[in-house]
């Protein structure tokens, strides 16, 4: 029920700001710089208000660590992705994010318009990578889902390359997010209206930017210094969801895996 | 000069070495470059530039978009080098 209620704000969320933006800010008297400025601090605002009204439908308690994501700029954020509401997580937390989205955003009736205003970028643009480059340089930060779509399980992992591609061309430092979310639900495949037992806990955890490659591995091909650094980032998180398992008591099955799994 | 289809073969091969790190024997005519050589679009526009460098011939990253195979790459690029101005 809650969750159902949640689905029509959302949509009815999204629409009236796609209103909003379509007539009045279209018109407005300043550059297309600060449009879409306003555009992202409304989608903050938005995102913010929208976590907070599930949390007080009882979805879910989200508890919020490490740094603050507030005062960075020019960071590609990369997370993981166990369900379909962890963007709004970082959007509600992040000032002049640009985030690179999959293709059916773009046509969906209700993320479509605003995510051509907002300045996304899909993530399979030809141009992905001066595009990306240029959020940077004008001090945007960024956020890519390295595995491209939600994950069933943890350690799925299956990390795409596209986010060390693009920080290795925007020369930008990577900031990276865990997102715990026990027991799981608005998965992938996921039946949402069947609510699990118990009451999901969210942990949002951002950790300091990684290290940079090696001056030696820095000269290698650009080909084979995204391939590491991808491996890296998968080893990162690889390391933090062993650390979940070894403080949670949740079953597999809350946590994704299939039941048949042993 | 005109390049033969070996040429262009042993070409790409030491090409993908470098770029990838492939095995020669997994460079051949039928290997599809997404998913048997994990070559992916980005991967596919640095290969390009390579492939470009080494030719010292002017290529445009849309001649490859239709490859899905290495047979695909080699067709394009014997096209480019050996019958285009």
């Amino acid at each position: 029920m809650a969750t159902g209620i949640s689905f029509v704000l959302f949509g009815a969320g999204t629409l009236l700001m796609s209103l909003v933006f379509l007539v009045f800010v279209r018109l407005a008297p300043v550059s297309q710089s600060t449009k879409q400025r306003w555009i992202l601090s409304c989608i903050k605002g938005l995102s913010a208000f929208f976590v907070g009204f599930m949390q007080f439908l009882g979805l879910y308690t989200l508890e919020v660590r490490g740094q603050s994501l507030d005062s960075i700029r020019g960071n590609l954020i990369v997370a993981n992705h166990p369900s379909l509401i962890d963007a709004l997580f970082i959007t509600a937390k992040t000032n002049d994010l640009c985030c690179v989205v999959k293709a059916d955003l773009y046509s969906n009736p209700f993320t479509g318009y605003i995510v051509k205003l907002a300045g996304y970028i899909p993530n399979h643009s030809e141009t992905l990578l001066n595009d990306a480059a240029s959020a940077i340089s004008q001090g945007k930060n960024l956020l890519i889902f390295p595995e491209g779509t939600r994950n069933t399980f943890d350690d799925q992992l299956d990390f795409k390359r596209g986010a060390a591609n693009v920080a290795l061309y925007s020369c930008c430092p990577i900031t990276p997010v865990v997102i715990e979310f026990y027991p799981r639900n608005l998965q992938k495949g996921g039946k949402w209206y069947i609510a699990p037992a118990r009451t999901s806990t969210i942990i949002m955890t951002t950790y300091p930017p990684l290290a940079n490659l090696d001056e030696k591995d820095q000269q290698r091909p650009v080909t084979l210094q995204a391939r590491q650094l991808t491996q890296t980032l998968r080893d990162f998180y690889q390391d933090r969801i062993n650390e979940f398992d070894s403080r949670t008591d949740y079953t597999l099955v809350e946590r994704g895996y299939p039941r048949h799994a042993g | 000069m005109r390049y033969t289809e070996d040429e262009i073969y042993r070409q790409l091969r030491e090409t993908m070495q470098k770029l990838f790190e492939l095995d020669s024997e997994k460079v051949v005519a039928d290997a599809r470059l997404y998913e048997d050589l994990d070559i992916d679009s980005i991967d596919a526009v640095n290969m390009i530039i390579e492939i470009k460098q080494v030719t010292g011939k002017p290529i445009a990253a849309q001649h490859f978009r239709e490859a899905r195979t290495v047979a695909d790459v080699v067709r394009i690029v014997d096209q480019i080098v050996n019958y285009d101005a």
